[in-house]
């Protein structure tokens, strides 16, 4: 396959087009010859108040939402948030404490794994390690006691997919990593289930490899499109990959919806802190008469009075003086305020600089507590284009802003929101 | 290369060579010194020693230790002799005798029974005594006691006392009085509520069989006094007798020693034949029911047993036979002959005291008691055989014991008859002949000196490699640790290292009556090479061979299969009752395993035995699990069984453990049925954790000589043997043929090795 078929075919222009490109040819193939029966072929998944329970400890609660069929959702959240646990009780590895979990109209909490029509990824992608890769694919119809000839034009159609050719008689252990989650994949696809459900498929893969297969995983969903439940705790990836976000912390939800939602109306602190790359900062302040000031900053918001954490992301932080300063700097002279800079961090595009305010009563995640700026905890950041953040020193004073508009305010005990910024109204 | 500051330091302080020296030098004083100091602690007495062996125990030790200082006390004696007795177990005494007294280190005196005195004077063990030193005249001894003593005319010892045996009978189940005559016990048979029997005995036992014997006219030996009319006519027929009794109902179905003793005393036999050490308890007892009375008539005669006479040798190389003879004859005279009557109630040897004990009849019932056993002893004696004390003798009992027992069991008569004859024919094979030693001595020069030298490289590769280097830089060098090391090593060497040389050597030799001849492979080829027409018969190498190689089999693939399903299904809840489970497993093992072998022998009884209650409905009650082979190899198997599979349990309980769950996970969703999960994943996950076991388990099965000999005691006819029992039995229980057992010994040792070699190869091929 040359370079320019694989490139047109993937509409990617990186190393991944081989990986994925014999992927989308046969699945393409595949269409085909099942376009008219696949629309039918996959339920939506319906949550509805599920909770686990572990002895005395409780895992999830009152988990309710509902997916469409063939929507690719991402459940994310920080480690032992309950994430791994759901995907795990869809799949039937886990019974179900409390609430029902339908596929379309079916109620599956009773329903052996063998039978929800479930097919899984797991993390250490759980290859037979003492059979070769033609006989783990081959392994869910062998179970089934298809005939061989079955057995071995289910597997050949699934090696041509993902390209494990060459790798049939190979052993598990002699695979690389990118390899044997493609097999571990294949394994899935084998068997024609109606959900797809991936267990952080791509935290044992490096860096460079996960990057790209992320994108590639997106595409192949496209084309199956099937109903597909995706694990992640790298809030990128959920960006990335899903239609839809669920938002898990400690065993509750904290929000479903878009990324785009996610990302400009947080529903609470938590997901505004945990969504967006660099953490939105959560400041905490005071305000009277129509304006919000901690400590130096201050900025003219439409909230009542009294205490409230400000959130504000690095992209809303204006720089009015110096290198890289924004243009409408002296219009908007009445919000500006002083600040020093205290790190430079000249991470290629763009440069952020890390900004000490006096008085500022900035928040780190866990805490409740205000942390004061200046002791090592989260720092108000603004951005520079990549070149300009040269040219700052620790040290430097410097002029800045607040955009009004994009600010979000969080109720100092709950949490929640309680203003959404203007401009995520869509 | 310059030497590091830290080499060549020697360990210093407690743990110094100089310490560990001085510490061993302290304990080996001690040894060497504890002898003298004790001795000297304690005076000994003046005049000359004479020193007596006996195996006696309890009252009997009493009595003669009594008689003994009695003896030494009185006047005539101190100062001149005096006389010091030491107990000698009874298994090990003619084999201590037979290697002191030639060597001159042995006793001046000592008391055994008479049946070994041909074995003895064989091995010119025993001194000539005169008879006219004899305490009693020749004339005055009753019945035959003095023939026991005699080879060739010749005595050679002082008779003590006898035993015999006699009918101990149930005054409930009889009571018009003792049996008169066997037919009287036969028509009893079916006339006794269930359970009961007419009379019972140790079936099985050439010795209690022989009141049957002697009464059909048997003999053990012909006119000659050399060769063997044991199963000859008329005394043959007497073999068939057990059998026919047993289904007619007037023997119990399993007529050992233990179980006729019980079934009597709980008052279930109406006779029981036995001797005078044995004195009824329980049931029987405390309702005062039994009696004693004399053997009943055999064929309308009256009958009597083989009798044992105990008396008192001199050894060959006695120092001072005139004070032994002294001694000896003070034992056996009127003196201990009136305190073993007295306090033993043994029978008296002298036809006075008989008439004394007519004359005063004693007033008390224990006297009386006392009395009538003496009398039905004697009648033992004057219509029986004292037991022939040729040292072919030993060699009877084994063949007498297949007999009855295929008799009992119903075996083809006829072909065990052929059997018996067979193995007593053996006894007369041609004597060894000596086998030049030289080229087996050059040979084993030359296998000696490639040893040592493949040793010597082998130090020296290792002494330079990395671990030893290390050691030696950290200061611990071999000098310094040699005096803790040495006790350890000398140990070894001698407990495990020189018996095994010691062992393979002995195979190249013949041990008769004390003596080796080199006979080079001679017992391998009689072992690999027997006559085509005994290879596949019961006793011969390759059935043993046999049986072992399918008792292992069988045994491990039941360990395995019943361990993995055993821990499959411990697996869910061994979290939550770790301990418990624990507690379940260990009891097994530790219990010594000889000990749950004599437990599940006593539930294979015949008659109370736990398995043959439990299968009752299926009409098992009195089963006798160890008349065939299936079935004593069955009970054998279940012993094992029940011994070995926790082994394998937690074996595949721990392996089960490393198994990630996420491709069990990955199985269960892919559809696969709890049998295809086990056979697919599971499986290949234990089997590198179950290999090693198997083989481990494999080895200490072939030689599992514990639940064989316990269990089964090789029954039927030596059929359920294993090599290693095979072995044993060759050593101890055939006449002492050690070369021989040597011998086998070497070929399983020779069989495992291969058999180790061959499964490390499969172990290093798996993937």
């Amino acid at each position: 396959m040359g370079i320019d078929r694989a490139r047109r075919l993937t509409g990617l222009h990186n190393r991944g087009c081989f990986l994925m490109a014999p992927m989308i040819l046969a699945v393409q193939h595949r269409d085909q010859v099942t376009e008219h029966s696949q629309a039918l072929m996959t339920p939506g998944l319906t949550f509805d108040r599920v909770g686990k329970r572990y002895d005395q400890t409780v895992v999830l609660s009152d988990v309710t939402f509902t997916t469409q069929p063939g929507e690719f959702v991402v459940l994310v959240g920080p480690s032992g948030c309950g994430k791994s646990t759901l995907l795990r009780m869809v799949a039937g590895l886990e019974t179900i404490s409390e609430g029902t979990i339908k596929a379309g109209d079916r109620v599956l909490n009773d329903v052996p794994p063998q039978e929800r029509g479930v097919g899984m990824v797991f993390q250490s992608y759980a290859l037979y390690p003492h059979m070769t890769v033609r006989e783990n694919l081959a392994f869910p119809l062998y179970v089934k006691k298809a005939s061989v000839a079955d057995q071995q034009r289910a597997v050949q159609e699934v090696a041509d997919i993902l390209g494990l050719g060459p790798l049939l008689d190979r052993y598990p252990k002699q695979l690389s990593g990118g390899q044997r989650q493609r097999v571990a994949i294949g394994r899935c696809l084998v068997r024609k289930p109606e959900i797809y459900c991936f267990d952080e498929p791509l935290s044992n893969l490096d860096a460079a490899l996960r990057a790209q297969i992320r994108v590639d995983i997106k595409a192949l969903q496209r084309k199956l499109n099937k109903t597909t439940l995706y694990v992640t705790h790298d809030q990128v990836e959920a960006m990335t990959l899903a239609d839809r976000i669920v938002v898990l912390n400690r065993g509750v939800v904290q929000q479903v919806g878009t990324p785009k939602d996610l990302y400009t109306q947080p529903a609470n602190r938590f997901v505004a802190r945990f969504i967006g790359t660099p953490s939105m900062s959560l400041i905490r302040g005071v305000v009277a008469g129509g304006r919000f000031s901690s400590g130096a900053l201050h900025v003219a918001v439409d909230l009542p009075d009294g205490e409230v954490v400000l959130g504000v992301r690095v992209e809303d932080v204006l720089v009015l003086s110096g290198p890289g300063a924004t243009a409408d700097a002296a219009s908007q002279a009445a919000d500006a305020f002083q600040a020093r800079v205290a790190a430079v961090e000249p991470v290629g595009e763009s440069g952020y600089l890390h900004l000490e305010v006096e008085g500022l009563q900035i928040e780190s995640d866990e805490a409740r507590a205000p942390g004061k700026a200046g002791d090592g905890s989260d720092r108000l950041m603004a951005s520079v284009p990549g070149h300009a953040a040269f040219s700052y020193c620790v040290g430097d004073g410097i002029t800045l802003r607040l955009r009004p508009e994009r600010c979000h305010a969080f109720d100092v005990s709950s949490g929640r929101s309680v203003r959404r910024s203007a401009g995520g109204q869509a | 290369m310059t030497t590091a500051p830290w080499e060549g330091q020697k360990a210093q302080g407690v743990l110094s060579a100089r310490t560990g020296w001085i510490v061993l030098a302290a304990v080996l004083l001690v040894v060497v010194l504890f002898r003298p100091v004790a001795q000297m602690l304690e005076p000994t007495p003046e005049g000359v020693k004479v020193i007596l062996w006996h195996s006696q125990r309890g009252e009997e030790r009493d009595t003669l230790e009594a008689l003994l200082r009695q003896f030494n006390a009185d006047p005539r004696n101190v100062g001149r002799v005096y006389v010091e007795p030491l107990g000698v177990p009874d298994a090990a005494f003619k084999d201590k005798l037979m290697r002191n007294i030639p060597r001159g280190s042995g006793p001046d005196l000592f008391v055994r029974p008479h049946n070994e005195l041909g074995e003895l004077y064989a091995e010119h063990v025993v001194g000539e005594v005169p008879r006219d030193e004899l305490p009693f005249d020749a004339g005055q001894y009753v019945g035959k006691l003095l023939d026991g003593f005699s080879i060739e005319g010749r005595l050679y010892g002082y008779p003590l006392t006898y035993k015999g045996l006699f009918l101990f009978w149930n005054k409930r189940l009889l009571p018009g009085g003792p049996p008169r005559d066997i037919e009287d016990l036969k028509r009893l048979a079916g006339h006794l509520p269930a359970g009961s029997f007419p009379i019972v005995y140790d079936a099985t036992s050439l010795y209690f069989h022989s009141p049957f014997l002697i009464g059909a006219g048997g003999t053990v030996f012909g006119r000659d006094g050399r060769s063997f009319a044991l199963f000859d006519d008329p005394g043959v027929g007497s073999f068939r007798w057990p059998g026919e009794w047993k289904r007619d109902g007037v023997l119990p179905p399993e007529p050992n020693y233990n179980e006729m003793v019980r079934l009597f005393q709980a008052g279930q036999a109406a006779a029981i034949i036995c001797g005078p050490w044995y004195t009824p308890s329980g049931p029987v007892d405390e309702a005062h029911e039994w009696d004693v009375a004399p053997l009943p008539n055999v064929m309308g005669r009256p009958t009597g047993s083989f009798i044992t006479v105990e008396g008192v040798y001199l050894s060959a190389r006695s120092k001072h036979p005139r004070e032994a003879m002294q001694v000896a004859a003070f034992l056996a005279g009127p003196v201990g002959e009136a305190a073993r009557l007295q306090k033993l109630s043994l029978p008296p040897v002298s036809v006075s005291a008989y008439a004394r004990m007519d004359a005063n009849p004693p007033s008390d019932e224990a006297g009386r008691r006392r009395n009538d056993i003496v009398r039905v002893q004697r009648a033992a004696l004057e219509h029986g055989q004292v037991t022939p004390n040729s040292e072919r003798m030993a060699s009877v009992w084994t063949p007498a014991m297949d007999l009855l027992q295929a008799s009992l069991a119903g075996r083809s008569f006829e072909k065990a008859l052929d059997d018996a004859r067979y193995t007593l024919a053996r006894v007369d094979e041609v004597r060894p002949t000596n086998v030049d030693w030289r080229p087996y001595g050059a040979v084993l020069v030359v296998l000696l000196m490639l040893g040592t030298w493949q040793l010597v490289v082998r130090v020296r590769r290792g002494s330079a490699a990395g671990e030893a280097a290390r050691a030696r830089l950290t200061g611990f060098d071999t000098k310094s640790a040699l005096p803790y090391l040495l006790p350890g090593l000398l140990a070894v060497a001698v407990l495990v290292f020189i018996p095994l040389v010691v062992g393979a050597g002995m195979s190249l030799y013949e041990h008769e009556h004390g003596s080796f001849t080199f006979v080079g492979f001679d017992n391998f080829r009689k072992i690999l090479l027997p006559p085509i027409s005994r290879l596949l018969q019961a006793r011969s190498f390759y059935f043993a061979l046999g049986v072992t190689v399918l008792w292992t089999v069988t045994n491990v693939v039941l360990h395995v299969a019943i361990g993995v399903v055993a821990a499959l299904l411990l697996r869910p809840s061994w979290n939550r009752l770790r301990t418990p489970y624990r507690i379940l497993l260990i009891l097994p093992w530790a219990i010594p395993n000889y000990i749950t072998a004599l437990m599940w022998k006593g539930m294979f009884n015949a008659q109370v035995g736990a398995i043959n209650v439990l299968l009752a409905p299926f009409g098992f009650t009195g089963f006798n699990w160890f008349d065939r082979f299936h079935t004593a190899f069955t009970a054998n198997l279940v012993t094992n069984t029940w011994l070995g599979f926790p082994f394998m349990m937690v074996v595949t309980l721990g392996a089960l453990q490393s198994i990630p769950s996420e491709v069990e996970e990955a199985a269960v969703l892919d559809g696969a049925s709890r049998w295809q999960r086990f056979r697919h994943v599971i499986l290949p996950y234990i089997r590198p954790a179950l290999l090693p076991s198997v083989i481990l388990g494999s080895v200490w099965t072939f030689n599992m000589f514990n639940v064989i000999y316990l269990v089964s005691g090789g029954e039927p006819g030596s059929q359920t043997d294993i090599l290693i029992s095979e072995a044993y039995r060759w050593a101890f229980e055939r006449g002492q043929r050690f070369g021989y057992a040597a011998a086998y010994s070497v070929l399983i040792f020779l069989f495992l090795l291969l058999y180790s070699r061959f499964t490390s190869r499969l172990q290093r091929a798996e993937p």
